[in-house]
């Protein structure tokens, strides 16, 4: 039998296009070959309106005490003053005055116990929601985010690690699969083979797609599946990407925005993560190193602190001007905290006992501070929480049924550990 | 190809209770069409055509090579005629050096999936497994070797990989081993029963967990790692849903517990355990795993292999995940898959003949095109749905029977297995107690030899002083004198007291030493006897729990049977009512198609008949003018010739009245001559005046008439007129209401059609798993950079250079290429080196297009970075630069465009082009000008970054 749409009356075709027209705008990918948005004011209405999460990773272990659950005073609180910030009642660090000021955006969780003072283990923990088991591997939160949020129908990737990177895929989607894998960008380099090759004319590559197309049209003729679709509908992405580089070049930006995000590079990589953010990327990460000090732990943290502070802040503020804050949520997180116990060296050790986690935007409530821990900062008094609860938070901020399943290959797979549920009291 | 005799498989009902009936010696029916017989059941709907050529053959290399052919092979094997050509091509790719390579990557990935090096590296896996596949080596053999591999044997170190790779963690070995090797994944059984797999039972898994428990990575002090095992490790589980305990000897899913050789306390090693020792046990379960799945008479390890090398050549397994059989997931075709598993265990495992022999059935020969008569299929599927009602009645009650028998077994033998536990408990406390025994007896024992050995080594001492102190008496009783002799006499007295002495001192601690061992030797044989009895005693119950044990598997199996059944029914309803969906869709389009044209008809009509009508008002207008025109010239003659006709009747009629009384009076005066003259002139006016009369009436009959005949005209064409601008009214109203309704009518057929596209692709999917059609699978990343390579050109240049470098360095005689074994050697050395010298390309395509490591490898995912590298990468590029006789540079010499097409479509798709492709090269080649160079080169990449090239179909 010759397949219905074999008919290749004019007619057909055109009627094919506008429909493929029509998927374009819902989906705000580009299907088909024709790089139009439909209906260009839905595309950037729900491009707008698309959940993002930018998780900034304090890699090594912040220290709780010497950010967001200062005790100053104590004998554990070292040499550091807590201070007032914009939402009453609330103080943190003296390191953090410019984020002091932001706080009636954000919210704090004080009260987490991860049971747990190894690296390893607790970054899987943090970023995967899970324990660590020898038989499974699960996907990190970027690409349950990217999976949940269908970051795989835009062209420019939808799970980015900003850093030194090579442009290359990571190893963090599990069964997810790879298209959900993160991808390390650095703060001024597109991602690989996304420039045209010198050789190459823009008509050249016009053509040379058009007769890909014909060729993939004729073959759809006699057999068309999803697989295929997929696999045809990436040439079109990877020729939007070819035209979105300039969004991995933060040189593009306004000078008087650049000087606000400071010239090191974390500042740098906080407005490259802005950037991507702004162009639908749907889940970004930085990360800040190294937090751990078992030496001069306040030396360390005054001065990496003093980096992260004006970045920080000004991302805050930008996301909020720019109207992307009830869209994006941004997640400030260590493997574990910071030993109350200041040791010999001066410095604090592993310490997943009773820490803190800094997090807003999106559905999480605004200048909210939950849980609690006692006056050493030695342990969790109040609503005692850990990484399984946060996993489901963070995923419920941005509309994700976070006690959903996922389908994969026929299998339904849970996309949180169903062991857990979020912490509803942080939720707006 | 020749096959050894196979065993008759003998297929008992539709249950798919399969009675292996050995034979001697049978009539053989080869493998491929045993299959097609058993694949037709399940084609109750249509059957996709046969596939060209040039499909196979692109096929066929893919599957069996891992590469897409030459230009030069396809037009070859197209001009054949042969019969036998696709038997031909099979049988000579089977024998291709080229096989080796390719089963060995399919191989690596299954088993290992793209882990990174472990202790074993990727390669020396990979040249294990080269090797092997080079000597021939059976699947058996490689598994026995991989789940026998504890990394001492050097010769076949690498085989450790599999269990090197996971770190030896039991955990993900039972996982792996469960997915790899009886297409089982048992991970979600670990802690409980499968939460929604039913037939996946805690016990599965930690029967397989038993075998691998005792088992632990050990790294000797030069850092090399081994896998090494103890001897003990008993396995028990708790349900963290129930909190049902549980506990299982190893044992392989569908069969009882393996019964175990009773090793006696103390000789449980071979290498006892101790600090920087690996430790050899006498008994070892991971040995008698391999030694038990690779027998081949596990029914779930046979099919697990023949599913997932049908799978390989075919696109999916008869069941799908191949890691996920379960009685909820069945076989497609449990005859089929049971066929599969026993047929390939019969040819003793050999792969390569094996995939060979799926190859030459039709099914695999089945083009990607769907089947072309739906009313059939339709109508099959109606019969189909009709009969399936009565037979999911009948099995449901037989699941139900079943069922109960199932539950009465398992209850039994949780009780037999309770009553077991203590006894085993007990025994493990006695060898435990006998084990302490032993300790204590072998040091009074050694404590007690020490002392007999130290009284025989005095006692020995002893006797030549006692002999040299008697002789040297003996001296001095005959010189008595001498005071030499006395010396040495007083010497050897002093020596025999101190040793006798000694001795005495000896036996002392001697006899209590002996009453001990004594002691201790009797507590030991005691114990001994205890655990003889114990083990006498918990072999009875191992006995007993071992016939109820396999009563309960086959009531399980039995179960599992119809439970599959019960899956396997509803999934043809599901298909059945699948097509017919189709059909209906199909029917709905074209109605909705046809309306669709009607209505545009109509409109036609109705605009070519409004443009009539409107075309013919004018002239009907202008006639009616003309009408009336004629109608008052003729009311007007009739008005002007009316009161003639009156005046003249009047006055004829008075002129008769006069005549009529004139002829009175004349007749009363009948002499009166002139009354006579005047009375016959008044007649003959009168005369006169009817004649006029007559003329004018005339005259007023004729001009009534016109005007009648005018009025009547006028009032028809009045009528006309009227009625033809009603129609055109109506026709005025009709167009706009059509012209509305046909884009309306053309949106429901675009639904219609988008409709009937989505249950034509749903009704592929379910024709492709019945495989009635070919299923579209992705090129695995080696796959894809070798076929890529191969068309660009790459891999013919490379083969050239290699066999020019092997025939000027070590050239062949003649002697030497009539030896079919030294040719063979040659060839497989040439790809050998092709290999090496490319190989490096490869690894960029796994990095892009692989999943990622330890993650299945088998589903297809597609990324923007992918196609960013195909369209942009450098090397791709690079290979598209005319070079030597590459596919860019042959094409450039070409001059001929239908030729350049026909060598481009050879070259990359293993096909000719049809004449539209060749117009649209033709026409590339000219839009293109002088950029020729870059014209080709932009149609090959076309061509190679395609859904056709990047999918074997």
């Amino acid at each position: 039998m010759k397949c219905s749409y074999a008919c290749n009356s004019p007619e057909h075709l055109v009627a094919r296009r506008r429909f493929m027209g029509g998927m374009a705008a819902v989906t705000g990918s580009v299907v088909g070959g024709l790089g139009i948005f439909a209906r260009e004011s839905i595309a950037e209405q729900l491009e707008k309106e698309q959940k993002r999460i930018l998780l900034i990773n304090m890699a090594g272990g912040l220290s709780q005490l010497e950010s967001w659950d200062p005790k100053p005073g104590t004998s554990t609180g070292g040499p550091f003053r807590s201070i007032s910030t914009s939402v009453p009642g609330v103080q943190i660090s003296e390191l953090l005055p410019k984020t002091a000021q932001q706080m009636h955006h954000l919210s704090l969780v004080r009260s987490i116990n991860t049971k747990n003072n190894d690296h390893g283990k607790g970054t899987y923990m943090m970023m995967t929601g899970r324990r660590q088991t020898p038989a499974a591997d699960f996907p990190k939160l970027g690409a349950v985010a990217a999976k949940a949020l269908g970051a795989d129908k835009h062209s420019l990737p939808g799970h980015i690690h900003v850093s030194n990177g090579s442009g290359a895929r990571n190893n963090d989607a599990a069964y997810l699969g790879p298209m959900f894998a993160s991808v390390t960008v650095g703060s001024g380099s597109p991602p690989p083979n996304s420039a045209r090759p010198d050789g190459l004319s823009e008509g050249a590559e016009q053509s040379r797609n058009d007769f890909r197309r014909k060729v993939n049209e004729n073959f759809s003729l006699r057999r068309k599946t999803a697989v295929t679709d997929v696999y045809t509908q990436n040439y079109e992405r990877a020729l939007q990407l070819m035209k979105q580089r300039e969004v991995f070049d933060i040189s593009k930006e306004p000078k008087n925005v650049q000087d606000q995000y400071g010239s090191h590079q974390f500042g740098q990589h906080c407005l490259m993560a802005r950037r991507l953010l702004e162009h639908g990327v749907t889940f970004v990460q930085v990360t800040h190193s190294n937090y751990d000090t078992h030496n001069e732990n306040f030396n360390f943290h005054h001065e990496q602190l003093g980096e992260v502070d004006g970045p920080f802040s000004t991302l805050i503020a930008d996301l909020v001007d720019r109207g992307m804050w009830d869209n994006t949520l941004v997640v400030v997180l260590s493997e574990f905290g910071r030993t109350p116990n200041i040791n010999k060296y001066y410095g604090r050790d592993h310490w997943g006992t009773a820490w803190s986690v800094c997090l807003g935007g999106a559905g999480i409530q605004r200048g909210a501070v939950i849980g609690k821990t006692n006056d050493g900062g030695t342990a969790v008094t109040e609503r005692e929480v850990d990484h399984g609860h946060l996993f489901h938070t963070f995923l419920q901020a941005v509309g994700v049924d976070s006690s959903s399943t996922f389908d994969i290959g026929g299998r339904p797979v849970p996309v949180a550990d169903p062991a857990y549920e979020p912490i509803k009291e942080l939720l707006a | 190809m020749e096959f050894p005799p196979l065993r008759r498989i003998v297929h008992a009902s539709l249950m798919g209770i399969v009675l292996a009936v050995p034979t001697a010696v049978v009539a053989q029916q080869p493998l491929h069409e045993k299959i097609d017989e058993l694949i037709q059941q399940d084609q109750f709907f249509g059957v996709g055509p046969t596939a060209s050529d040039s499909e196979f053959m692109r096929r066929v290399y893919l599957d069996l090579i891992g590469t897409t052919p030459g230009p030069q092979e396809v037009r070859d094997f197209l001009a054949e005629e042969s019969a036998e050509k696709r038997e031909k091509l099979v049988r000579s790719l089977v024998a291709d050096p080229r096989m080796n390579r390719h089963l060995a990557t399919v191989f690596d990935v299954m088993w290992i999936e793209r882990t990174g090096d472990k202790h074993v590296t990727a390669a020396d896996f990979q040249k294990y497994l080269y090797d092997s596949f080079v000597a021939d080596k059976k699947y058996d053999q490689l598994v026995r070797e991989i789940l026998a591999a504890d990394g001492t044997d050097e010769k076949i170190r690498a085989a450790a990989r599999f269990y090197l790779a996971r770190d030896g963690e039991a955990n993900r070995l039972t996982r792996d081993v469960g997915r790899m090797f009886l297409g089982m994944d048992l991970q979600c059984a670990q802690c409980h029963d499968h939460p929604l797999i039913e037939s996946y039972y805690q016990s599965d898994y930690y029967g397989i967990y038993a075998f691998l428990n005792r088992s632990f990575l050990f790294t000797a002090k030069d850092k090399k790692v081994f896998y090494a095992e103890k001897a003990d490790g008993d396995v028990s589980f708790k349900s963290v849903f129930t909190e049902e305990e549980g506990n299982t000897g190893p044992r392989l899913p569908g069969e009882p517990s393996i019964l175990e050789p009773v090793v006696q306390v103390g000789e449980e090693y071979i290498v006892k355990p101790a600090k920087e020792v690996r430790p050899v046990p006498r008994y070892s379960r991971r040995e008698q795993l391999a030694i038990n799945t690779a027998a081949g008479t596990n029914r779930a390890f046979k099919n697990n292999i023949a599913n997932r090398l049908w799978a390989h050549m075919l696109g999916q397994g008869i069941f799908n995940p191949v890691d996920l059989q379960h009685a909820d997931n069945p076989p497609l075709n449990p005859e089929l898959l049971d066929l599969l598993g026993d047929e390939f265990a019969a040819m003793e495992f050999d792969i390569k003949k094996f995939l060979g022999e799926i190859a030459l059935s039709g099914v695999y020969q089945k083009s990607y095109s769907v089947p072309a008569d739906l009313a059939a299929a339709s109508a099959a599927a109606s019969q189909k749905l009709a009969l399936l009602d009565a037979e999911q009645q009948q099995n449901s009650e037989q699941l139900n029977e079943a069922r109960k028998g199932f539950g009465a077994a398992a209850g039994e033998l949780d009780k037999l297995r309770e009553a077991r536990s203590p006894v085993r408990e007990k025994q493990v406390e006695l060898n435990k107690l006998l084990g302490e025994v032993i300790k204590v007896d072998d040091e009074a024992q050694s404590q007690l030899a020490e002392v007999d050995a130290k009284v025989k080594a005095k006692q020995e001492q002893r006797v030549p002083v006692a002999a040299t102190l008697a002789s040297t008496s003996e001296a001095l009783a005959l010189l008595p004198d001498d005071e030499q002799v006395k010396a040495l006499v007083a010497i050897f007295q002093k020596r025999h007291d101190q040793f006798t002495a000694e001795l005495e001192v000896l036996s002392k601690d001697q006899a209590p030493k002996k009453k001990k061992a004594d002691e201790t030797a009797a507590a030991r044989s005691e114990k001994q006897r205890a655990v003889d009895q114990g083990n006498s005693e918990l072999a009875k119950h191992d006995a007993g729990v071992l016939v109820v044990d396999r009563r309960f598997q086959e009531s399980r199996n039995a179960m599992e049977r119809f439970q599959q059944l019960e899956v396997r029914l509803a999934l043809q309803k599901s298909d059945a009512e699948q097509v017919l969906q189709f059909n209906e869709a199909l029917r709905q389009r074209k109605q909705v198609a046809s309306t669709v044209t009607e209505n545009r008809d109509l409109l036609a009509r109705a605009q070519d008949t409004a443009g009539k009508l409107g075309a013919a008002m004018p002239g009907l207008e202008q006639a009616i003018e003309e009408i009336e025109s004629e109608r008052t010239v003729a009311s007007e003659e009739v008005d002007r010739t009316r009161p003639l006709v009156q005046e003249q009747q009047r006055r004829t009629s008075s002129l008769a009245t006069v005549v009529d009384r004139a002829e009175l009076v004349r007749d009363k005066l009948p002499e009166d001559k002139s009354l006579a003259e005047a009375v016959e002139q008044l007649r003959q006016s009168h005369q006169v005046e009817t004649e006029q009369l007559a003329a004018l009436q005339q005259v007023l009959g004729i001009a009534s008439e016109r005007l009648e005949t005018a009025e009547k005209r006028l009032g028809e064409s009045q009528l006309q007129l009227e009625s033809s601008r009603q129609e055109l009214a109506g026709l005025q109203q009709q167009i706009p209401q059509l012209q509305q309704q046909i884009p309306r009518l053309e949106g429901e057929l675009l639904e219609r059609e988008d409709q009937e596209r989505a249950e034509l692709e749903k009704t592929t999917a379910r024709w492709s798993q019945r495989f009635a059609v070919s299923s579209l699978k992705a090129l695995q990343p080696e796959e894809f950079a070798w076929s890529l390579m191969q068309s660009v050109g790459l891999v013919d240049i490379q083969r050239g250079g290699v066999i020019a470098e092997l025939d000027r360095d070590s050239p062949m005689s003649d002697e030497d290429k009539a030896d079919s074994m030294k040719v063979e050697a040659r060839r497989r050395l040439v790809e050998e080196q092709v290999y090496e010298k490319l190989k490096g390309n490869v690894s960029q395509f796994v990095t892009l297009f692989g999943a990622a490591a330890g993650q299945p490898q088998d589903d297809f995912f597609s990324t923007v970075d992918q196609a960013l590298f195909v369209a942009n990468g450098g090397p791709i590029r690079s290979w598209l630069n005319p070079s030597g006789n590459n596919l860019t540079a042959r094409l450039q010499n070409e001059q001929d465009a239908k030729a350049l097409a026909e060598e481009l479509y050879l070259s990359v798709l293993t096909r000719r082009p049809s004449e539209t492709e060749s117009h649209d090269v033709e026409d590339y080649l000219s839009s293109r000008g002088e950029e020729r160079m870059q014209a080709i080169q932009e149609m090959i990449w076309a061509l190679l970054a395609s859904a056709e090239f990047r999918f074997n179909h």
